[in-house]
């Protein structure tokens, strides 16, 4: 399946990635976005120094992007184990248009 | 340093963008209604609030509280943690000048106090060559480049977060020395707030730095936040 890989929110200037994926479309979306992580060597933590003695690792976030350009249309995979055929394919040639944040809105 | 109102349909509005325009108090406003839309509607009579993609239903208004999803916080605000002190947004190209914090559910034994230093006393504890050198040394707050003091004739600002300015630039050894001095500074002059349920706190994000005390994990503490930028700013 095509996958249009949308840059972080951080880096909004950089170019769409086009990706293909040879999947089951019934297992978890979950399993996409490993192989994306994988594939791209996106770490799957952002590290934080809350102060010389603490370190805390909070997760990367997955978006999935609803149907305009503007990144207020990304919204929000609470379920990552939701099935990948149940999200809509608004990319491009019937591609599935996500976004994996890794830098907005994980201090406050 | 604080200012109290009680809420009700006709509170002065005037009075209140006065006292964030022109003092270095904070606003304490009791028997607030726990409700996002009165917040956000409250708050639209002094000022023009942020909205943000990771807020509640009400776009303005984002849930403090402890969110932990198989064993990590969903940010470091929704963790129990101790939060240094800093500004909001620090790292936005527009810095929103206030904020509300709405107190739905205190800490258990008083724990998660909210804490503030403010810019006056700072400076007080500054000296000329340190206050030049915060006014003219640029630090990367994630992709935002500047100073953390503005000084010109007509206003002072302070720009602060060591957790971002820290965890997406590495700093070397004399930086984080300059860092560490400050927030020795700030924790010295610094003042808690316990705050009771259903009192909203307003304050200057460009004039305070803000933090909370840690509290137990399984609390229920639940403050409702608003940034927003006064109207006549
Ligand atoms: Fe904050």
């Amino acid at each position: 399946m095509k996958i249009e890989l949308y840059p972080d929110m951080d880096e909004r200037d950089n170019e769409i990635e086009y990706l293909e994926y040879d999947i089951d479309e019934n297992a978890p979306i979950k399993e996409l976005f490993d192989k994306i992580h994988e594939e791209k060597n996106i770490p799957r933590f952002k590290e934080f120094i809350l102060d010389e003695n603490q370190i805390e690792k909070i997760p990367c976030e997955y978006y999935i992007k609803s149907n305009d350009k503007s990144y207020s249309s990304f919204q929000f995979i609470d379920d990552l184990d939701q099935k990948i055929s149940e999200f809509q394919k608004n990319g491009n040639d019937n591609s599935l248009s996500l976004m994996i944040n890794q830098s907005i809105g994980f201090v406050n | 340093m604080l200012i109290n109102y009680n809420y009700s349909e006709e509170i002065d509005f005037v009075q209140i963008s006065k006292d964030l325009e022109t003092s270095n108090s904070i606003i304490c406003i009791e028997n607030f209604p726990e409700s996002d839309e009165k917040l956000s509607n409250f708050i639209k009579n002094i000022g023009i609030p942020i909205e943000d993609f990771k807020n509640n239903k009400i776009k303005t208004v984002f849930d403090v509280k402890v969110m932990k999803q198989k064993g990590y916080f969903k940010s470091v605000a929704n963790s129990n943690y101790t939060f240094p002190l800093h500004t909001d947004c620090a790292d936005y190209e527009k810095v929103p000048n206030c904020i509300g914090l709405l107190c739905v559910q205190p800490a258990e034994n008083n724990e998660g106090a909210n804490t503030f230093v403010d810019l006056e006393s700072i400076l007080k504890q500054l000296s000329e060559s340190e206050i030049e050198l915060l006014t003219t040394k640029k630090w990367w707050f994630r992709k935002i480049y500047k100073p953390i003091l503005e000084i010109d004739n007509q206003t002072k600002s302070i720009f602060y977060d060591r957790i971002t300015m820290e965890s997406f630039t590495k700093l070397d050894t004399s930086e984080k020395m300059i860092l560490n001095k400050l927030d020795q500074i700030f924790i010295q002059n610094s003042f808690k707030i316990n705050l009771k349920k259903g009192e909203l706190i307003l304050f200057r994000n460009d004039l305070f730095l803000h933090g909370r005390e840690s509290f137990e994990i399984d609390s229920n503490r639940l403050l409702k936040r608003i940034r927003f930028t006064l109207i006549n700013s």
